[in-house]
C-alpha cells in the first residue's frame, strides 16, 4: 500500500528581487508501507527542503509553490499549519540534519522523550510517559538509566540514538531522517545504521532517509531516488540504480565513489561544479557536466520516462525504474562510455 | 644520512595537551590530567610514498600530521627529517625544512583568509620564507602552481576571492599554496572532506598525479578508509594516540590483523548493494584520551580479549607472520620459550634512553 505519494512538488526559497531559489523542482517519487526510500545527492540539490517540506518545517523564506504531497491518501499540501502540527510525530516524525543539536543540552534526555509523548498522547500520565522513554531509549541501544542524563553528557552517537527514540515515540507510520549518520564516526555509524534495520523490521514503519553518501543509502534502503539541482533524475530500485544506472548523473556519480572492497585504478570525476538553483537557465539541469548532452538537452529540463522504453513513455508510477533524460534509447552505450575515464574529461562527446 | 635512511621517521613520540598546572589548578590542589593526544608513535615514512593515517575522530591524525611538519613539537621522543632530528632544526637548517615541509589543512574554508586574494595566499609561503625578490618572478610562480594544482588559466584566479571560489577550486588554491615553495614533502588532512562527492576524485588524482611528476612524499589523513585504499601505498591505524597497525594498504584493507582494524572495516559501507557485510562486532564507545584504559587500550571493547595480559601490558609494536605487516596486539605475541631477544632488544633500547 503506499503510504506517501509526491506529485511534481515544487519548493522555493524567495531571495529577493523578485529572485526565487528553485530547491525543489517538479519532483515525483512514493513510498510503501514498510518501505525504507533513500535519498541521495550533492550538497545543495534539494534534499533536505524536500525533507522538510513534507511536513512544512521550511524556513520563512520558503514555500510550496506547486504539487501534491499524498500521505495515507489526504494531501498535505492543503493542511494548514495547525492541522499540519497534528501530523508531525503522531504520524510523520524527523530525525533532522544535525539533530545531534536537536536535543536540548540542559534537559534530562528522558525527560525530553516524554515530554513528545505527552504533548502528542494528551491522556497519558507523566509515569507511564517516563517509562515509555526508557523502553524507546533501551530499543535503541541506550541504557534505560542514561534517561537522567543530560544531553550534553551523551556522546554523538547517543544523541542520534536518543533522537531516533524520540522520533519513534509517538509510532509514527513515516520518520525522515536526514543524514542520520554524516557527523558520526564510521563505527558509530554502523551501529546506528543496523539500528534503524532492526526498529524497520520490528515496527514495519517507513523511512525516508536522505543522505550524500551512496554507500550508506546503497546498505539500507529498498529504493532510492537521485537527486540533482532540485531534480529528480532516477528513481528504482537499489539495485536496479546502482548496479544499472539509467541517468548520466547517477553513472557519474558512481565512478567518483571509492568503494573499500574493490583495488580501484582510477575514480573519475564529474567535471564542473553543481549548478545555482537560484532561477536557473532552461534545459537540463545536468547538461553543462553532462558528456551525452545534447541540443535537445538544452530546450527545458527531461520528463521522466520508463527506462525500459527505451525513453518513450513518461512515467513517475511506483515500482518503475525511471530517469529524466532525453537519450534512455542509446542507454547501453551511454552505460559503456560512461565506465571510462576519458568521457569525463571535459568536453563534449556525441551520443 | 645513511642510504636506508627514510625521508622521515618518528621514535617514540608523544604529544600531551594540556598537563601545566594552571593557578586554577594549584588552588584547587587538582592536578590536571593531559590528553594523550598522540602516545609514543614510531613510524618510518619513505621518500616517494602516499603514506595513509586512518582512525576515528579523535584517534589524533591531526596531532601527529602537525607534529610531522613541525607545528608541534613532541612532548617526548623525537622525529627525524632526512636523518635530522627536529629539536636539531634552527638557522638554515630550520629555513630550509619549512620550505620543503608542507600541510595542507583540514577545511580550506577556514586555511584560506577571506580577505586574501587567491595571489595573496599563495604568494605568502614565498614571502614568509624569503624566497623570491621581485613581484614578476613572484607571479610566476603562483601561476605555476595554480596551474599545476588544475586551476587555469591561472591568470583568471589571481585576484579572486576564496568566498568566489568552488570548494573544488578553494582545495585547489591550498594545495597550490603548498606547492609553491616545491616541497618534498607533504602532509595532506582529510584533503577531501569537505567537497562533493562529484569533484572529490579530480582533487585525489591531481594528487597522486603531482607525487609521480615531483617525486614528492606524501602523508593522507582520512577518517575515509574507502579513500585511504584509494589513495595510499601504506597504512598506519590509530587508535586513541597509538599507532594499532601498519603495512601496506592492500595487506591493511584486505587482510587487517589487529582487532580493532578488522571492526574498523567491517563498519566501512559499500555503494554495492548486494554486497554482504559482517556487522562491526565491538560495543561502546571510544574512551577519553586523558584516561585511557590500561594495557591495550582497545581491551574493554575487544572481541578478541584474551585474558590479564591485554589489561596489564601494553602491546609493542611487533611483526605478524608478516615481518612488514606490524601491530600493537597479544594476540601476536610469540608462543613462551620462542626467542626473546628482539624483546630484549627493545627493552635495552629504553632503558638506554
Ligand atoms: N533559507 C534559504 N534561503 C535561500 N536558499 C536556501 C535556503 N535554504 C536552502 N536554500 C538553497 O536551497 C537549495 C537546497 O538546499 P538544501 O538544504 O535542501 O540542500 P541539501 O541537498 O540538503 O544540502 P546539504 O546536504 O548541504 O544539506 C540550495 O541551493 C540552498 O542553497
Ligand atoms: N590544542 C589542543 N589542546 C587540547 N587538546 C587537544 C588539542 N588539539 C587536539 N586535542 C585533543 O587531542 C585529541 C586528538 O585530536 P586530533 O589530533 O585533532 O584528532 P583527529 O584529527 O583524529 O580528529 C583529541 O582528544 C583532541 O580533543
Ligand atoms: S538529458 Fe541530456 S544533459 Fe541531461 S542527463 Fe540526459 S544526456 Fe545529459
Ligand atoms: S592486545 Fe588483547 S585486547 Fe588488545 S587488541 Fe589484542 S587481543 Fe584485543
Ligand atoms: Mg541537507
Ligand atoms: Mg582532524
Amino acid at each position: 500500500m503506499t503510504l506517501l505519494d509526491i506529485n511534481d512538488l515544487d519548493i522555493r526559497y524567495r531571495v529577493g528581487e523578485g529572485s526565487e531559489v528553485r530547491a525543489v523542482d517538479g519532483v515525483s517519487f512514493s513510498i510503501d508501507e514498510g518501505e525504507t526510500f533513500g535519498l541521495v545527492g550533492e550538497s545543495g540539490c534539494g534534499k533536505t527542503t524536500l525533507g522538510k517540506g513534507i511536513i512544512q518545517l521550511l524556513d520563512e523564506n520558503g514555500y510550496i509553490a506547486g504539487g501534491e504531497i499524498n500521505f495515507k491518501g489526504r494531501d498535505l499540501t492543503e493542511y494548514s499549519q495547525s492541522e499540519i502540527r497534528d501530523v508531525r510525530w503522531a504520524e510523520i516524525s524527523t530525525i533532522p540534519q544535525a539533530s545531534m543539536s536537536g536535543l536540548n543540552p540542559v534537559y534530562k534526555v528522558g525527560d525530553q522523550i516524554a515530554e513528545a509523548i505527552l504533548h502528542h498522547e494528551p491522556g497519558t500520565t507523566e509515569q507511564e510517559a517516563d517509562e515509555r522513554a526508557r523502553e524507546l531509549l533501551e530499543r535503541v541501544g541506550v541504557d534505560a538509566d542514561r534517561a537522567d542524563d543530560y544531553a550534553h553528557e551523551f556522546s554523538g552517537g547517543m544523541k542520534q540514538r536518543a533522537m531516533i527514540a524520540m522520533a519513534l515515540s509517538c509510532s509514527p507510520d513515516l520518520i525522515i531522517a536526514d543524514e542520520p549518520t554524516t557527523a558520526l564516526d564510521v563505527i558509530v555509524q554502523d551501529q546506528v545504521l543496523d539500528e534503524l534495520e532492526e526498529l524497520q523490521k520490528e515496527t514495519g514503519v517507513s523511512f525516508l532517509i536522505i543522505s550524500h553518501d551512496i554507500s550508506v543509502i546503497a546498505e539500507t534502503c529498498d529504493r532510492v531516488g537521485v537527486m540533482y539541482g532540485g531534480k529528480m533524475m532516477e528513481v528504482g530500485e537499489t539495485d536496479e540504480v546502482f548496479e544499472t544506472p539509467a541517468n548520466p548523473y547517477t553513472m557519474g556519480l558512481k565512478n567518483s565513489f571509492p568503494n573499500i572492497e574493490e583495488a580501484m585504478d582510477t575514480l573519475v570525476s564529474i567535471p564542473g561544479t553543481p549548478p545555482t538553483l537560484r532561477d536557473p537557465a532552461p534545459g537540463c539541469r545536468f547538461r553543462d557536466r553532462c558528456p551525452f548532452a545534447t541540443s535537445e538537452c538544452e530546450t527545458e529540463h527531461p520528463p521522466t520516462y520508463a527506462v525500459d522504453t527505451g525513453g518513450v513513455r513518461e512515467t513517475t508510477a511506483y515500482g518503475e525504474h525511471q530517469s529524466a533524460c532525453y537519450h534512455l534509447d542509446k542507454l547501453e552505450r551511454m552505460r559503456r562510455e560512461a565506465r571510462d575515464k576519458d568521457t569525463w574529461a571535459a568536453g563534449e562527446v556525441e551520443p | 644520512m645513511s642510504a636506508d635512511e627514510p625521508i622521515l621517521r618518528v621514535d617514540n613520540a608523544s604529544k600531551y595537551f594540556g598537563g601545566e598546572q594552571g593557578l586554577v589548578d594549584v588552588l584547587l590542589r587538582r592536578r590536571p590530567t593531559p590528553v594523550r593526544a598522540v602516545d609514543s608513535v614510531s613510524l618510518e615514512i619513505e621518500q616517494g610514498e602516499i603514506m595513509g593515517i586512518a582512525g576515528e575522530s579523535g584517534c589524533g591524525k591531526t596531532t601527529l600530521g602537525k607534529m610531522l611538519v613541525n607545528l608541534y613539537e613532541p612532548t617526548a621522543g623525537e622525529l627525524y627529517f632526512e636523518g635530522t632530528p627536529y629539536s636539531d632544526l634552527r638557522g638554515e637548517n630550520l629555513k630550509e625544512f619549512r620550505k620543503r615541509v608542507q600541510m595542507i589543512f583540514q577545511d580550506p574554508f577556514e586555511s584560506l583568509n577571506p580577505r586574501f586574494t587567491v595571489m595573496d595566499t599563495v604568494s605568502e609561503p614565498l614571502r614568509v620564507n624569503d624566497m623570491v625578490d621581485t613581484y614578476d618572478e613572484r607571479r610566476e610562480r603562483v601561476i605555476r602552481a595554480l596551474e599545476d594544482a588544475g586551476l587555469e588559466p591561472a591568470e583568471e584566479y589571481l585576484r579572486s576571492f576564496p568566498r568566489e571560489l568552488s570548494g573544488g577550486e578553494q582545495q585547489r588554491v591550498a594545495i597550490a599554496r603548498a606547492l609553491v615553495v616545491n616541497p618534498d614533502f607533504i602532509v595532506a588532512d582529510e584533503p577531501v572532506s569537505m567537497l562533493d562527492v562529484s569533484i572529490r576524485a579530480g582533487v585525489l588524482n591531481l594528487m597522486k598525479d603531482l607525487r609521480d611528476e615531483y617525486d614528492l612524499t606524501y602523508v593522507f589523513i582520512s577518517h575515509d578508509l574507502s579513500l585511504i585504499r584509494y589513495m595510499c601505498d601504506r597504512t598506519a591505524i590509530m587508535y586513541l594516540g597509538d599507532v594499532v597497525e601498519v603495512s601496506d594498504t592492500e595487506s591493511v584493507v584486505t587482510d587487517p590483523k589487529h582487532p580493532y582494524t578488522q571492526a574498523l572495516l567491517d563498519a566501512v559501507p559499500t555503494p554495492d548493494p548486494n554486497s554482504v557485510r559482517n556487522r562491526a562486532r565491538i560495543e561502546g564507545q571510544i574512551p577519553s584520551p586523558d584516561d585511557p584504559p590500561s594495557g591495550c587500550k582497545f581491551h574493554p571493547r575487544c572481541p578478541e580479549y584474551i585474558g590479564d595480559v591485554c589489561e596489564d601490558v601494553d602491546p609493542d609494536m611487533r611483526p605478524t607472520d608478516d615481518p612488514d605487516h606490524q601491530v600493537t596486539c597479544h594476540l601476536y605475541d610469540k608462543p613462551v620459550g620462542a626467542d626473546t631477544d628482539a624483546d630484549r632488544d627493545v627493552a635495552d633500547q629504553r632503558a638506554d634512553d
